[in-house]
């Protein structure tokens, strides 16, 4: 199935991604963010605030933005 | 909530996504100048029709200058090539769905303690920022939504209750100065966000760049916000200088200027001429080769302070007195230049002459 995955951290991304049905909050994250922490990240399913194991569905909206970010 | 109290905020939060979102759309068709500059190419055509021209007449003196020409005029269209294959590089503007504004201004309210939009831009404030125990206060983030450029984000951030650093009035916050917000790290999500119309991501990724302190970076140190230490009296304030002997860096209070060389040294480094009374540093602070009582140089007298100068004997006295005498009885009868020391001799050979 297909959502819209957007991460704020790098250079940022937002695009649709192909997931697999089932898939929750977590094991998003953990395949996406391999290198980071959850509690580091403000994470929203459809633009709310989410549990980690929340079941994402068809059209969600993802967002993962980290919640340190060094200014210059 | 009372159904027409709810009704009523409904209409409004409809109302603003439906200006955000027309504001978006202008922001869009703008049209992207994709025009090569005719006048730069026009110029180049006459550069090179020029030099070609003093080159087949073998003009050496002029043809220096129709190579620097041709050449200035060259470099100004391969610029222009250049800002245009960017100019097409670029993603284009998006303009996100009248659904997509309302659910992202609608998750804004919940984020953020206000929005608002003045003129062309949303305005969002922030909760209040506490960095490392300094209380900063709430921060208003301001974007323009009308405007197309996509190299300056047009993004300003503004204290609501300014704290700024002691040393800079503009710098209110460690990472913010003159209204503008040095993103490092964010900078590149934020355009990101912004070329996409994301509003709500745009503002979460500034709000977490406030929220954030990065000491090597900062426009102002926390540790410098309520005033920098004197390295002396140990007060803070808002401007030291470094003195000139020890390196150590010290409050106006706490420093000298040398009578001497002008140089800055702190109390602790200056000392006082026992002749003149005047403060110095120590390089121009010698001690008498009799006494060992510090003197500057101008109180010195052949390495001797006044008080340690041998006492003159009498011939020298007639001698100083004789020599005074000569010089007021010259002062007296010509009161123009000086006399000339040496006699030029009646002897010379007049054919040295000029």
């Amino acid at each position: 199935m297909q959502i819209l995955f957007i991460n704020n951290d790098g250079a940022g991304y937002a695009d649709r991604l192909d997931i697999e049905p089932a898939t929750t909050v977590a094991q998003l994250f953990a395949h996406q963010v391999p290198y980071g922490k959850p509690a580091d990240y403000l994470i929203r399913v459809n633009r709310q605030p989410t549990t980690s194991d929340q079941v994402l569905h068809e059209g969600d909206r993802v967002s993962f933005t980290p919640t340190k970010i060094e200014g210059a | 909530m009372e159904p027409e109290h709810q009704r009523q905020r409904q209409r409004a939060a409809w109302k603003l996504a439906v200006s955000v979102h027309r504001l978006l759309r202008s922001r869009a068709s703008q049209p992207v100048s994709t025009a090569l500059s005719e006048s730069a190419w026009e110029e180049l055509r006459r550069a090179e029709h020029r030099l070609n021209f003093v080159q087949r007449h073998e003009w050496h003196v002029a043809l220096g200058r129709a190579q620097r020409r041709f050449e200035q005029a060259r470099s100004a269209v391969v610029q222009r090539l250049e800002h245009l294959a960017q100019r097409c590089d670029e993603r284009p503007l998006v303009i996100p769905s009248l659904a997509d504004v309302a659910r992202d201004l609608a998750a804004l309210e919940e984020e953020f303690s206000s929005v608002a939009l003045d003129d062309d831009e949303l305005v969002v404030v922030s909760e209040p920022v506490e960095l490392d125990g300094l209380r900063l206060g709430e921060f208003e983030l301001r974007l323009g939504l009308a405007t197309a450029s996509r190299r300056d984000l047009p993004l300003t951030v503004v204290a609501v209750d300014p704290h700024p650093a002691q040393s800079n009035d503009a710098v209110v916050h460690p990472h913010v100065s003159d209204g503008r917000l040095c993103a490092g790290e964010g900078q590149a999500p934020l355009q990101r966000a912004f070329v996409d119309g994301r509003l709500l991501d745009l503002f979460q990724i500034a709000a977490q760049i406030l929220a954030t302190y990065n000491p090597g970076s900062a426009y102002v140190e926390l540790v410098d916000w309520e005033g920098i230490r004197c390295a002396a009296c140990d007060d803070l304030v808002a401007e030291l200088a470094s003195c000139g002997a020890c390196g150590d860096d010290v409050c106006e209070g706490c420093a000298t200027t040398c009578a001497r060389c002008d140089r800055t040294v702190c109390d602790g480094c200056s000392g006082v001429c026992t002749g003149c009374a005047e403060a110095c540093c120590p390089n121009c602070l010698h001690g008498c080769s009799a006494c060992g009582r510090p003197c500057c140089d101008d109180c010195l007298d052949e390495g001797r302070c006044s008080d340690c100068l041998p006492e003159p004997n009498e011939e020298e006295l007639n001698h100083a007195e004789d020599y005074e005498t000569l010089a007021s009885e010259c002062a007296a009868s010509d009161p123009g230049p000086a006399p000339q020391c040496a006699a030029i001799p009646a002897a010379a050979d007049a054919s040295l002459l000029p």
